[in-house]
């Protein structure tokens, strides 16, 4: 959780993001570093996915500079493919191929992707759903599985491909609460680790414990972010102090 | 009533003609619209090349299934040796004719199926860096054709039906034997009905098949029967 080296891994700056007329993200700046776990919060339409899918040219961006590992996306196939081969994502509809068994969904990037051998990829698919708590599951189809547990062989999908860093998008917004904490345990666990992860959430209680860097925004821009819990104790922005509140009111205590 | 069991033999190779007429026009329409319809289904990301070709593609399904597979048939057999001196052989201008009419509608057929797979999948399998033909073949194939099939066996009927049109560029197949017979014999009605018959078994057969093809496809996707309550 340190910021040992000075260039960041993920780097964006001044990146626009436009939908016909509609600015989803107006002039972002971010810097990654590598270990750090960024948290991205803020309300919806805030632009906080869109900016987490540029990073992957999952969007391309109209305007600014993005930089991952070294290597620009500058428009051409060729820099977001060298890209999503060092970036893994999780998604919030956790987005598993419903016709491929866990392991299989697992081993398939590496194998067509990364020319892993199947025994390899097998045997590293199996040590991941161990890992995610999901040893033994390996045959099983996804229509078998609870939503907490898809999500769990989506991270294991994501890291099969050893990447360099974890793209998180509202990973648990779609899970049912009792089931929630078993994905940020893992998610916890990758954060010791060492694994550089980028998550957009609204879990506030996760990104206190686990995040270096929370960054909220609100319709489109950046209006601050802060190291550690800094953000969330001492918000110095009304729009920040406003989103706060209006969370703190809707939690069930 | 003699007279016409006399011909149970001409009639029987007729109907094994049928069916190779019909076999070979399946296959040359579906091989060719599952081709140009994996092509024609939009992406959110392609090769670049996917763009003019679906533009071609659309052309090809417009005039495909605008024109009567008779016509095709005319055209094929006398009309091509009347424009240039190459002349097309009775059996193809009927496969050719007909692959290229079920080609038209097996495109939309695969094209719907592909367009059914939910978006997150294709992000998913772009997130992951797998290619186009990876991407068709894992993530897309089984689930478009669980869609695509039973809409492609209702073409299959039809092309089996169709191959009776042959009889019009002179092609002896059952419809033309039985044409024949009635001549021959005046039994109408009787050799109507056993023709009717006829194509009702052979595409009674096709359903089966189609169906047995459809269980395989869907055969992984499904073996749940009880709903997962907890993690």
């Amino acid at each position: 959780m340190s910021e040992a080296n000075k260039t960041p891994v993920v780097s964006l700056k001044g990146v626009i993001k436009k939908y016909g007329s509609v600015v989803a993200v107006n002039g972002v700046d971010l810097d990654v570093y590598e270990s750090q776990t960024v948290a991205i919060i803020g309300p919806s339409g805030s632009g906080k996915s869109t900016v987490i899918r540029t990073i992957n040219g999952l969007e391309t961006h109209d305007a600014g500079q993005i930089i991952v590992n070294g290597v620009e996306l500058d428009g051409s196939k060729r820099s977001v493919h060298k890209v999503r081969t060092q970036v893994g994502m999780v998604f919030q509809h956790f987005n598993l191929f419903p016709y491929l068994t866990v392991l299989d969904n697992i081993t398939l990037a590496p194998r067509r992707t990364h020319g892993v051998s199947k025994h390899e990829a097998e045997t590293y698919a199996l040590e991941l759903l161990a890992k995610v708590g999901l040893a033994g599951f390996e045959t099983r189809f996804p229509s078998e599985l609870s939503g907490g547990q898809q999500q769990r062989v989506a991270i294991a999908r994501a890291l099969a491909t050893r990447p360099n860093v974890l793209l998180f998008d509202e990973p648990t917004s779609a899970l049912d609460p009792e089931v929630v904490q078993d994905v940020l345990g893992v998610m916890k666990d990758l954060a010791k680790e060492g694994v550089t992860m980028i998550v957009v959430t609204h879990e506030l209680t996760f990104a206190a414990q686990v995040a270096d860097n929370i960054v909220f925004m609100d319709a489109g821009h950046v209006v601050e972010q802060g190291k550690g819990n800094a953000l969330l104790r001492n918000p110095q922005h009304e729009r920040t102090v406003r989103f706060l509140s209006s969370l703190n009111s809707a939690t069930f205590e | 009533m003699n007279g016409i069991v006399d011909f149970s033999g001409l009639f029987f190779t007729a109907v094994l003609y049928t069916i190779a007429l019909s076999v070979m026009s399946i296959i040359g329409g579906t091989v060719l619209g599952v081709t140009l319809g994996f092509i024609y289904a939009k992406r959110v990301e392609e090769p670049i090349w996917f763009k003019p070709a679906r533009v071609v593609i659309n052309i090809y399904i417009r005039i495909f299934r605008s024109i009567p597979p008779l016509v095709l048939m005319f055209l094929l057999y006398f009309g091509v040796s009347a424009a240039i001196s190459v002349s097309i052989g009775l059996t193809s201008a009927v496969v050719i004719s007909l692959s290229l009419f079920i080609g038209a509608y097996q495109v939309e057929n695969i094209r719907a199926g592909i367009e059914s797979v939910p978006r997150g999948q294709g992000e998913a399998a772009s997130a992951l860096g797998l290619g186009i033909i990876s991407r068709m073949w894992h993530v897309e194939a089984r689930p478009t054709f669980a869609v695509a099939m039973p809409s492609m066996v209702g073409q299959w009927v039809v092309t089996v039906k169709d191959t009776s049109l042959a009889s019009g560029i002179g092609v002896v197949e059952a419809t033309t034997i039985a044409l024949t017979v009635r001549q021959a014999t005046g039994e109408t009605w009787l050799v109507f009905l056993v023709l009717g018959v006829t194509y009702f078994l052979i595409n009674r057969g096709v359903a089966l098949i189609g169906k047995i093809i459809e269980q395989k496809i869907s055969r992984s996707s499904s073996e749940v029967t009880e709903v997962v309550a907890s993690a």
